[in-house]
């Protein structure tokens, strides 16, 4: 065979090669274009206007601990000035507070202390947020 | 001969050098391991401190050895029991006193403290204690002559409080921010009411509870 010939084909192999690749990503290409999407982008996710702002939280104490004193400090945070109510069996009170955080000295009774804690935020059309805890003082 | 006087001296010195030495390592590895224990000791206390937790409920199934209680979200505790080692005590007035194992019914609402693995729990005490409940919402509707109120919380439930004698009326004051004492006819439709109440088990309809406590934070606080 003449080497000229043998130079065609490579070529021609190569070529064709080239062009069915050019043609394989062509089409995956137009595929991705034509997909249908199927992820939720039509709607819009909902979110509250509590959700942007700083939630309650309780930082201290924790859930269902023990003590051994009759009076404990809440800590935590919540939007700032809102009126924070502290409702327990044995009292209540309401704080105004300045700043996002929080520290409120609290009385307790022997046993079992159910103690809620609300915050209402300034501006009246966002909602309340509420948290409730319960503090063991305990002697022995 | 000196030769030998030279080699037995040395040979003694190195014995008695060789004693020394183990004496004295001995020593501090015994120092060592006061320490190590002194620190365990002290961590495991801290730990101890740091996760003192309590669960309560309601007795459910009760023995001389164990005691089954269930709490606020319905999750079952085992209390395990030692006739010598658990304390119990039942909380009245503020106070405590000393009672028996055998003082606990079913039904029982009780605080056991003590190790706690998953839901089984090692009783070191055990206090008999009053289950108060609170809640919070809008005031919908107030009887003045059949002496209740009527709230709607924000998880959309009705609740009616009847007042009692005993009940303690709070209003905040909108200006002062102070919790001063109310009466019924100075409490509105749509103020705010926090409220404590205890299940007797004997309630007239569902959610109607005599009220031990209020809190009213008038409208006024809202609209200012």
């Amino acid at each position: 065979m003449k080497k000229e010939i043998i130079i065609a084909i490579v070529f021609g192999v190569l070529l064709g090669l080239v062009v069915a690749v050019l043609m394989v990503l062509r089409v995956r290409q137009s595929g991705e274009q034509n997909k249908i999407p199927t992820e939720n982008q039509v709607t819009p996710k909902v979110m509250t206007k509590n959700s942007q702002l700083q939630p309650l939280e309780i930082t201290s104490p924790a859930a269902n601990s023990i003590t051994d004193k009759d009076t404990i400090t809440i800590k935590g945070k919540a939007l700032k000035d809102s009126l924070i109510v502290v409702e327990s069996p044995i009292k209540d009170l309401a704080v105004k507070n300045s700043k996002e955080d929080f520290s409120i000295s609290f009385p307790l009774s022997l046993g079992e202390n159910i103690i809620s804690i609300t915050s209402y935020p300034k501006d009246a059309k966002l909602n309340l947020q509420s948290n409730t805890l319960r503090v063991y003082y305990l002697t022995e | 001969m000196k030769n030998k006087i030279l080699a037995f001296l040395i040979l003694i010195s190195l014995l008695f050098t060789g004693f020394a030495y183990a004496q004295s390592s001995s020593s501090a590895e015994l120092h060592e391991a006061e320490t190590l224990k002194d620190k365990i000791a002290s961590k495991v206390a801290e730990l101890q401190h740091n996760d003192q937790r309590a669960v309560a409920g309601s007795i459910t199934d009760i023995s001389q050895t164990a005691i089954k209680i269930k709490d606020s979200k319905e999750i079952t505790y085992n209390v395990k029991l030692d006739k010598d080692l658990t304390k119990v005590f039942i909380i009245k007035s503020r106070d405590k006193s000393e009672a028996k194992i055998s003082d606990l019914k079913k039904g029982d609402y009780i605080i056991v403290s003590g190790p706690i693995d998953n839901k089984n729990v090692t009783a070191n005490s055990i206090y008999k204690d009053e289950q108060f409940f609170i809640g919070s919402g809008k005031i919908t509707e107030i009887n003045s002559s059949a002496f209740y109120i009527r709230a709607l919380t924000t998880e959309k439930d009705t609740y009616t409080l009847d007042t009692e004698t005993f009940t303690k009326k709070f209003m905040l004051n909108a200006k002062t921010l102070e919790v001063e004492t109310t009466t019924l006819s100075k409490i509105k439709e749509g103020d705010t009411i926090h409220f404590v109440y205890k299940k007797t088990g004997e309630e007239r309809e569902k959610n109607r509870y005599s009220v031990q406590k209020v809190l009213i934070i008038p409208q006024e606080y809202f609209i200012k």
